[in-house]
């Protein structure tokens, strides 16, 4: 009878009651009884004795809380929920050309060279293949509409235009079977390249793309020509490319 | 062996013991066990999906030699990460209330019966911390708010 009261303080369990042990325990002692009684009238979601959210309230409030989260940031992937998109960091439909853009060419230190009319971009594979901006954009074009995947949670559609990837591959001989680099003209970062297996470096899909959504690419979106390839987070959509190297 | 572990320690002398900071200190019937196996579970589906997206984004980003990801479907990683993100963000209200429910714990006493039971205490810890530092850092990499020196996607995996 005298250690009743310190269990209810808080002693074996903490204050972690266990539904058990209140059962085990009831003719223990006389807090514990008043506690029960209080519980009596609200049966299994018993208010505790000093008024206060009930475990049906708990579990309301933080499922709402949990559920507006979802649904307020959840926009920034899913087209439908874009209205509701207040909380997420990002509405993919803001940006230039109706894109959101992540790293500027600016940030990148790329502005410069990215708009010099001697650019060239060159293809090394067993043959070493190189285009002026002419030339880039005489190469047959093609249009793909592929997502463009942020690894920071936003998503969005877009339509792309330029030469396949593959065929510029195959003008330098590079093997159907290769792994190749795609290098930016960033001179810093641990994105400046990226590597592209076969799977993604071959799908007709993929595209060095020199246009966006029906204009020519904007500088922040990786003008002259960036990779844009299927299902590939973003960071590996490398922009301002000019150099395709076989590894 | 098995005696030793789960044998019962001493109590600490009564000048140090400590427990809750008053009698009734937590009168709420919401430190339960069955609100916080509850929330355990939400926690565990919004955690556990949070988790293997996250295992997904980084092998696809690193992939080892023997993996090569496909690519179709075109929108898989779109719905991957998107889910990655969305399931870490609502993690956060779970994890605080789940951690209010529990917290009473922290005052158990005696604060270690046996060893198993403070081997049971101390692995909370890594736990805990590494949950609201994923969080944290995730919050803050999706802000692109980097004011930690260390780099995001290597901590942020090897933490995980």
């Amino acid at each position: 009878m005298s250690a009743a009261p310190e269990r209810t303080a808080g002693g074996r369990e903490g204050n972690l009651r266990r539904e058990g042990d209140r059962r085990r325990e009831g003719a223990g002692g006389a807090e514990q009884d008043l506690e029960d009684q209080g519980n009596l009238g609200n049966g299994r979601d018993g208010a505790p004795p000093t008024g206060g959210l009930t475990r049906r309230g708990l579990a309301v409030a933080t499922g709402t809380a949990a559920a507006v989260i979802v649904a307020t940031t959840a926009g920034q992937a899913v087209p439908a929920l874009a209205p509701l998109d207040l909380l997420a960091p990002r509405r993919p439909d803001l940006g230039p050309q109706g894109l959101p853009v992540n790293r500027t060419a600016r940030a990148a230190r790329v502005a410069v060279a990215a708009r010099d009319p001697g650019y060239r971009l060159e293809v090394v594979g067993t043959r070493r293949v190189g285009y002026d901006l002419a030339q880039l954009h005489a190469l047959p074009s093609h249009t793909v509409r592929l997502p463009i995947t942020c690894v920071e949670g936003w998503s969005a559609d877009a339509t792309w235009h330029g030469p396949r990837l593959r065929d510029l591959l195959d003008a330098a001989l590079i093997p159907v079977d290769a792994t190749i680099r795609v290098e930016s003209l960033e001179a810093h970062g641990g994105y400046r390249a990226s590597e592209v297996r076969p799977a993604h470096a071959r799908d007709p899909l993929t595209l060095l793309a020199t246009g966006l959504n029906g204009a020519d690419l904007e500088l922040d979106h990786g003008y002259p020509a960036r990779l844009i390839a299927p299902d590939r987070p973003g960071v590996l959509q490398t922009k301002w490319v000019h150099r395709v190297v076989l590894l | 062996m098995a005696r030793m572990l789960s044998g019962r320690l001493p109590d600490p002398p009564a000048a140090v013991r400590r427990g809750p900071p008053w009698a009734g200190a937590f009168p709420s019937t919401l430190h339960d066990q069955r609100v916080a196996s509850l929330l355990g579970i939400a926690l565990g589906i919004t955690f556990g999906t949070c988790f293997l997206t996250g295992l997904v984004s980084h092998f696809m980003q690193h992939p080892p030699n023997w993996l090569s990801w496909p690519s179709r479907p075109v929108w898989l990683y779109r719905v991957t990460q998107g889910l990655h993100v969305t399931t870490g963000l609502a993690s956060v209200p779970l994890l605080l209330v789940k951690l209010w429910t529990v917290y009473p714990r922290l005052w158990e006493r005696p604060p270690v019966r046996s060893v198993t039971h403070a081997l049971e205490r101390l692995t909370l810890v890594p736990l805990i911390a590494g949950s609201i530092f994923q969080l944290a850092t995730g919050i803050a990499n999706i802000a692109q708010w980097y004011r930690f020196h260390f780099f995001f996607t290597v901590t942020h995996y090897w933490v995980a």
